[in-house]
């Protein structure tokens, strides 16, 4: 986990840029934006290991920066936030392809540090593979 | 339209409008949470040996203030909109209630990546009919103008006083992009459907060749 890079993409600045802090405390390497074209404007300059994304976010929706980063960095784990309640997440379940894990909001630093983890060891892009 | 038929559209109204509120509340709460563990990671800490800044506490302090000043707002828009059905027909003063749906719909205008903006008229503007229904019939419209311009585009929407009658505007700015969306609701149909209830009626108009107007007259 120490040389990970981990970018979490959310509109919300406040959660984003905190849990940064929290994930370098723990010595996680991660950066963060605030929507889906800063994300892959980042990706470009050096791709990720995991990003962590909103599904809900002004201009690039979460959906759209997945389609894009499993075409041009098929080795970047995806991780989906999201708001909404249980039945949008086993929509999305079914309707976004490449996305590892879906973490229903507000979640514990645990969870998130934890589904980091099973992405970063987990071979495969999607976690059922 | 049948009564059913309005029930309808007037629940599928308030759920997206709840949908939203609750979205955004959920964030809040969310950011408060992750505030409050980075407390705990700097308590943690303090109890290991190592120095907590009095700014550290400071800075963590101010984020769960303003997130909590966040919340009680959005709850108050919310419980203002939610009463806004107790009365069928009452009085009211036709900026306040748009201001509170105003502040409602800025998430929307955000995830449409655009700006709402506000100019009410200066005087109060008494009315009797249903808030609720006014509402319903001008967001469908700020729906539509959200989805049809440009990112970035400046949306106002404003109050007057006209022939003794009040009117609502909304301009926005022409599209210029070749790639904007076509709505995928039909928002306008939907508002003209609402505002034949309410004895208003929809008019458009431009000014210049860049900006379009559409008009709420009630009658």
């Amino acid at each position: 986990m120490e040389n990970c890079r981990i970018l979490l993409i959310d509109d919300e600045l406040e959660l984003v840029s905190t849990l940064v802090e929290r994930l370098e405390i723990r010595g996680i390497c991660a950066d963060a934006v605030t929507n889906g074209h800063d994300a892959l404007e980042r990706m470009r300059d050096m791709p990720y290991d995991v990003i962590v994304a909103d599904l809900k976010m002004p201009g690039l929706s979460g959906k759209e920066v997945i389609e894009i980063t499993r075409a041009r960095y098929p080795e970047t784990k995806i991780l989906l936030i999201t708001g909404h309640g249980r039945s949008s997440h086993d929509e999305m379940e079914k309707n976004i392809p490449g996305v590892f894990e879906i973490l229903m909001k507000p979640f514990n630093i645990n969870q998130l540090i934890s589904s980091i983890q099973r992405a970063v060891e987990n071979p495969n892009p999607e976690k059922n593979e | 339209m049948s009564d059913r038929e309005k029930t309808s559209n007037e629940l599928e109204f308030f759920g997206r409008i709840t949908a939203s509120v609750s979205h955004e509340m959920n964030n809040v709460i969310s950011i408060i949470d992750q505030v409050s563990g980075l407390l705990e990671d700097h308590l943690a800490a303090a109890e290991s040996g190592m120095e907590i800044k009095p700014e550290q506490l400071a800075r963590v302090h101010g984020k769960i203030q303003a997130q909590t000043a966040r919340g009680v707002e959005i709850i108050r828009r919310l419980n203002k909109f939610a009463h806004s059905v107790d009365d069928p027909v009452c009085d009211f003063d036709l900026n306040v209630v748009l201001e509170n749906l105003a502040g409602i719909c800025d998430r929307f205008a955000t995830l449409n990546r655009v700006v709402l903006l506000r100019e009410w008229s200066p005087q109060e503007i008494p009315m009797t009919n249903s808030p609720f229904l006014v509402q319903q019939a001008v967001y469908y419209l700020l729906r539509y103008t959200f989805e049809i311009t440009d990112n970035q585009a400046e949306i106002t929407i404003s109050t007057a006083i006209e022939d003794a009658k009040p009117c609502i505007e909304i301009a926005y700015p022409k599209s210029t992009s070749s790639d904007t969306e076509t709505p995928d609701n039909n928002w306008i149909e939907k508002a003209q459907t609402v505002c034949a209830l309410i004895s208003c009626s929809i008019e458009y108009a431009n000014v210049g060749a860049e900006t379009e107007i559409i008009r709420i007259l009630f009658l």
